[in-house]
């Protein structure tokens, strides 16, 4: 069994063709921009959305753990109560609350993605498994992936790169693509904003390149303002990426600021940062930087 | 394909006349029709000869307007943007009785709304009455009216009428035909025909209704459309003939002999129509050419001597070039609109029609590309102004000027199989595009179209030209062909209507029924007795039995099927009356001569003479809300034991008010209808194929097939305003699902709700309307998203799909644009089955199209 917090169809930024992507839930990194902040605890916890609620109080008075108490015009909730058993969000009326991750097989997961397989079929797509950082729930990654490829599946993994080498003969043996992130070449950045180091993350990275081939990883680097976002830092990028031997394309991802209602969501409003915004021509500028440095560039939204 | 540059400053300056000036009713067709019908009345001849001879008197004496922007000649009317009328059929005779004055207005409310009250009270008691009035009021609705602002000054759709024209509308004419038309005949007909059952009739006359008299309600389950009129003109032979050619054949068969005095009739008929539609293009260049002799601008003398040039050779005789193809149609067209104005008359396949033309000009350099497409964009918009209707301010909430449907269908394969896409099909597409025209575009996709075709049209949703649809022509041509069409016919398909298919040029006009699927569910629910928020009707349907008694789902489903089957034979009944009716009281002369069969068969196209006949019976409002609601009495009610029929029916009837634990049960029931869950879909597909086989029993009253269409134009709205809960969950009085759309509670995105509608087997259904509501990053901001937005829709396609119109307007506009509507006033949407300017919608509609899931990018 897993947590996972939402599978979405039709995504077409993700990977090959039409796919499907799967949310697991949990991420060893705690990225200062973090666009999924419910992603990034393991558990299933329960999200608030102050400008639906009607404060009715009926959710106040169905709770059976006394975790939700009126508040001027809303409602606040003692996480330290809160078992997340989902009872406000059934009766209430106004949807304020929602659960956010919920227990799950992996053959259930299979059995929902695979009801699209002929948008797979048609468009050379497939499932890509994201998160959170999928690799952080080892087994039941393991047993999704492997379903997917008995099922003939096209199953590409975004990951951090931050997961055991324990874990990597069996992660080749299943995945078909690695969409793996790389954030920073300089371990003291990288620590600073994401919490971890990255040194795990590159050894991985020239470890899947020389087992798998660069066909089946493509990395993919963020563009942060204020973190990477500079020549310096992409340049240090593609260094490591010659060093590592990797001759694909790159994709970037520019910074959107728009998950400020996300973390409001969760009740975590104060830990959101506002990193900045990338202009066109910033992006067009990193595109040309990548591209004389050697790699292929694509924009990926 | 190039989206970005606008179009020049003619087009832009007509679309924003026609978009933005108040349409004038023009009496002239009315006046001199009904003076020639006097004169003839006592003349012999027959209807035929009468209808033709009345019309030749318009074209004789019709006043011909040209603009200094036009570039192709003929309007409608006398008007830049006019209406011209139809009085004989009695359409609209009862809007401008009471709609042109505030007076008779609030006297027809008065009147509608005491025999409302009076019915009730005899039929149910004082008490009943008071109880219907708040619950309705409870479920917030209210009647629909036709309020008191006169046409002249309502917000949508305004049409205005000089004070002496006025008078002489209201009084000779209106006057003359006061229980003539044959909507005066027709009611007469359906009553001695026993259509209306139980407390029918008299639920109906009191009704507080609309004035509009296009569509009768024959029972609560079904209405029909009053007229049959949606077709696709011949418009290949006067293009390549000419109409003096044609003449002579009709000349010839009269001169040979050996008619019978009908068919003698007919030709007669024929012969005079032609001479008709010959007067019209003879006044037509005369006025063009006195328009150029009398100009003194050096530059519009040069326009001008181009169109005198066309109007002088086309559509007499045969079209040698593009110009004067693009004119020859026009005319042809404009002469027959105003014939039998809003039958709706879709061109047909104009990219193969004109291409040989096209083709040849840019070859010998007669033309270039962009001039070629500038006439294009002013065909477009003005095929558009062809598409509005003096309808009653009744529709006002839910109404709008231009009905955008007189589809164009590009692409597809030829008669022969082969891929017919060409040059035209893109520039046309292009010219839509640009001229940003409220018309369905419709391309047809096949296996072997090219791939930048699809592209084409990824290009063209992404920048928000929802006027273009696709058809998937393996399931298209199929269902054809099941409906007796020859594959070389079948192979040439084309669009009409809305969304409806036929053989151009060989299909005589199709005329619409409905069947109305939630109430129809609403009546096996009450064993026959029928309840909507307007009132409690007995006897409308059969007595299948009470509820509680069935056993089994599937003996509940059965009821249901015996229910809608009986509404089907109801519809077949009174459109064979209507159709028979139509057959000896006004016969369609000017439509008959341009349209494959007549002649050779030597009768009328309302007798049958069109290679073809088709008579469509709409399933609306809505396949979506009954399916669920089925899923729902299926899963809760015989699986679950969560709750009974008695307690459905009372939650029904209470809006779900005090019921609230079923209506949570309801919502929360997972897997209803477009979520392309199995179970769900595979009760889709029993259902509609169950209803839809059905149809294959029956033959109109011209020996042809009645056909399932799956379209609701915009009558899931008003439709829904008086109508109940229903048992998905749906509250009284919101609107059903439009057209073949699931109720928009899908949870699995875009492949969900497409996998579920491909779900049912359009191989028995001669067209749909399938509405999706895109963001546009759902379409691609690359051309590698824009690939897989192509994968999607060939693989919907591959599923069984048939047809695909997305609207591509996000929330924020759409919102934006209900709040500065000046500011979007070129932004199309799809309604139920036709493109329509959003700001041009009624409040209701908009709404309800905001209310559509909206799919963005994901991941």
């Amino acid at each position: 069994m897993g947590i996972v917090f939402d599978i979405q169809t039709y995504a077409i930024y993700d990977g090959p063709g039409i796919r499907t992507c799967v949310f697991f839930k949990g991420c060893p990194l705690s990225c200062v921009w973090c666009h999924n902040p419910e992603s990034q605890r393991l558990q299933p916890e329960m999200g608030y959305r102050a400008d639906r609620c009607a404060g009715c109080g009926s959710c106040v008075e169905a709770c059976p753990h006394d975790a939700l108490v009126l508040e001027g015009d809303g409602v606040r909730r003692d996480t330290g109560r809160c078992v997340v058993c989902g009872l406000c969000e059934k009766v209430c009326r106004a949807d304020a609350h929602e659960k956010i991750g919920y227990k799950t097989s992996a053959e259930a997961v299979v059995e929902k993605v695979i009801a699209d397989r002929p948008f797979f079929t048609e468009s050379s797509g497939g499932v890509t498994l994201t998160g959170g950082e999928p690799t952080v729930q080892r087994e039941f990654l393991l047993e999704t992936a492997g379903l997917l490829k008995k099922s003939e599946i096209h199953t590409a993994l975004e990951t951090c790169g931050h997961f055991g080498k324990e874990l990597m003969p069996a992660l080749i043996d299943t995945i078909d693509l690695f969409l793996y992130d790389i954030k920073h070449a300089d371990a003291d950045t990288h620590k600073r904003f994401t919490g971890v180091d990255n040194r795990v993350i590159l050894e991985n990275f020239v470890s899947i390149v020389r087992k798998a081939g660069p066909p089946r990883i493509i990395p993919r680097i963020p563009l942060i303002p204020g973190f990477n976002a500079d020549g310096a830092s992409l340049k240090g990028i593609c260094r490591f990426l010659k060093e590592a031997r990797y001759e694909g394309p790159v994709h970037l991802m520019p910074y959107n600021s728009m998950a400020k209602s996300k973390y409001e969501k969760l009740g975590r409003g104060v830990q959101y940062q506002n990193m900045g915004e990338l202009s066109g021509d910033m992006i067009d500028g990193f595109v040309g930087l990548v591209r004389d440095n050697g790699f292929e560039a694509v924009i990926n939204h | 394909m190039d989206v970005h540059s606008e179009t020049g400053e003619r087009i832009g300056r007509l679309r924003h006349r026609y978009l933005d000036e108040v349409a004038v009713i023009s009496i002239q067709r009315a006046r001199y029709y009904t003076e020639s019908w006097r004169e003839t009345e006592r003349s012999g001849l027959s209807n035929g000869e009468r209808v033709a001879l009345a019309m030749k008197n318009v074209y004789e004496k019709m006043d011909f307007f040209i603009d200094p922007d036009d570039r192709i000649a003929g309007a409608w009317t006398e008007h830049f943007l006019g209406i011209p009328i139809d009085v004989e059929r009695g359409l609209f005779n009862d809007v401008f009785s009471v709609e042109l004055k505030k007076r008779t207005m609030i006297s027809h409310i008065l009147k509608d709304n005491l025999r409302f009250i009076a019915y009730m009270i005899r039929k149910s008691g004082l008490s009943s009455l008071l109880r219907s009035l708040r619950e309705t009021k409870a479920a917030g609705a209210a009647m629909p009216s036709i309020g008191t602002t006169t046409m002249s000054k309502r917000c949508v759709n305004p049409c205005t009428i000089s004070r002496r024209d006025k008078r002489i509308l209201l009084g000779d004419i209106l006057g003359y035909w006061r229980g003539k038309t044959v909507v005066d005949i027709l009611k007469k007909r359906l009553a001695e025909g026993k259509i209306f059952t139980g407390d029918m009739e008299g639920f109906s006359a009191s009704l507080p209704s609309t004035t509009s008299r296009k569509d009768i309600v024959i029972s609560l389950g079904a209405a029909m459309g009053v007229w049959q009129g949606h077709l696709i003109l011949d418009h290949e032979t006067p293009l390549k003939k000419g109409l003096l050619a044609i003449r002579q054949d009709v000349r010839k068969k009269i001169g040979q002999g050996g008619n019978t005095p009908e068919e003698l009739g007919f030709l007669r008929s024929q012969e005079a129509a032609l001479s008709g539609v010959v007067t019209f293009c003879e006044r037509l260049k005369d006025y063009v050419q006195k328009a150029y002799e009398h100009e003194n601008d050096p530059e519009r003398k040069d326009i001008l001597r181009v169109m005198a040039q066309n109007t002088a050779s086309v559509p007499l005789m045969p079209a040698g070039n593009f110009r004067e193809a693009v004119q020859s149609y026009w005319t042809v067209k404009t002469a027959v609109e105003l014939a039998l104005p809003f039958n709706v008359h879709a061109p047909g396949r104009l990219d193969q029609y004109f291409y040989p033309y096209y083709e040849k000009d840019i070859r010998e350099g007669r033309i270039t590309r962009d001039e070629a497409r500038r006439l294009l964009e002013e065909l477009l918009l003005k095929i558009m102004t062809h598409n509005m209707r003096p309808d009653s301010n009744y529709q006002g909430t839910f109404g709008q000027r231009y009905e955008g449907s007189e589809p164009v269908t590009l692409g597809g394969v030829t008669p022969r199989g082969d891929d017919a896409t060409n040059e035209l099909t893109y520039l046309i597409m292009e010219a839509a595009h640009r001229s940003k025209t409220a018309l369905n575009i419709v391309v047809r996709i096949h296996q072997n179209c090219p791939k930048d075709l699809m592209l084409a049209v990824a290009d063209l949703h992404y920048s928000g030209t929802s006027s273009i649809s696709l058809m998937n022509d393996d399931i298209s041509i199929a269902a054809m062909k099941k409906r007796g069409f020859s594959p070389a016919d079948a192979n040439n398909y084309a669009i009409t209507g809305c969304v409806d298919m036929c053989a151009p040029g060989k299909t005589g006009g199709i005329g619409f029924s409905a069947l109305l699927m939630a109430r129809t569910l609403d009546i096996t629910l009450r064993n026959g007795d029928a309840k909507t928020l307007v009132g409690f009707v007995r006897g409308v349907g059969l007595k299948t039995g009470d509820p509680d008694a069935f056993g089994s789902f599937n003996e509940f489903l059965d009821a249901y099927v015996l229910q809608a089957k009986n509404m089907i034979r109801l519809i077949v009944r009174a459109s064979q009356i209507r159709d028979r009716l139509y057959a000896e009281m006004l016969p369609a002369p000017y439509i008959s001569i341009f349209m494959r069969g007549c002649l050779d068969n030597k009768r009328d196209v309302t007798r049958a003479g069109a290679v073809y006949d088709l008579e469509g019976i709409l399933f609306m409002n809505s396949i979506a809300n009954v399916v669920d609601s089925l899923y729902v009495i299926k899963k809760l009610v015989f699986e679950k034991k969560a709750f009974g029929f008695g307690q459905l029916i009372d939650a029904v009837d209470h809006n779900f008010a005090g019921y609230e634990d079923i209506h949570r049960m309801i919502t929360a029931l997972d897997g209803k209808w477009g979520n392309g869950n199995r179970e769900s879909d595979g009760l889709a597909r029993e259902l509609t194929t169950r209803l839809f086989e059905d149809t294959y029993r029956y033959k109109t009253f011209k020996g042809g097939p009645y056909a399932p269409f799956v379209n609701s134009m915009t009558s899931h709205t008003f439709d829904g305003r008086v109508s109940l809960a229903t048992p998905d969950g749906r509250k009284a009085a919101r609107p059903y699902a439009a057209s073949c759309n699931p109720y928009n509670v899908d949870n699995r995105g875009l492949t969900g709700v497409l996998t579920s509608v491909a779900a049912l087997d359009f191989t028995h259904v001669l067209g749909c309307a399938v509405n999706v509501r895109l963001h546009p990053s759902a379409v691609g901001e690359t051309e590698e998203a824009r690939k897989k937005y192509s994968s999607l829709i060939r693989t919907y396609f591959k599923l069984g799909g048939q047809q695909l119109q997305p609207t591509v307007a996000s929330t924020e506009v759409l919102k934006c644009a209900q709040g500065q509507p000046e500011q979007y006033r070129d932004l199309i949407v799809k309604v139920g089955g036709y493109s329509a300017y959003f700001v041009d919608l009624g409040k209701e509609i908009q709404d309800e199209i905001i209310s559509r899931s909206e799919h963005v990018k994901n991941g």
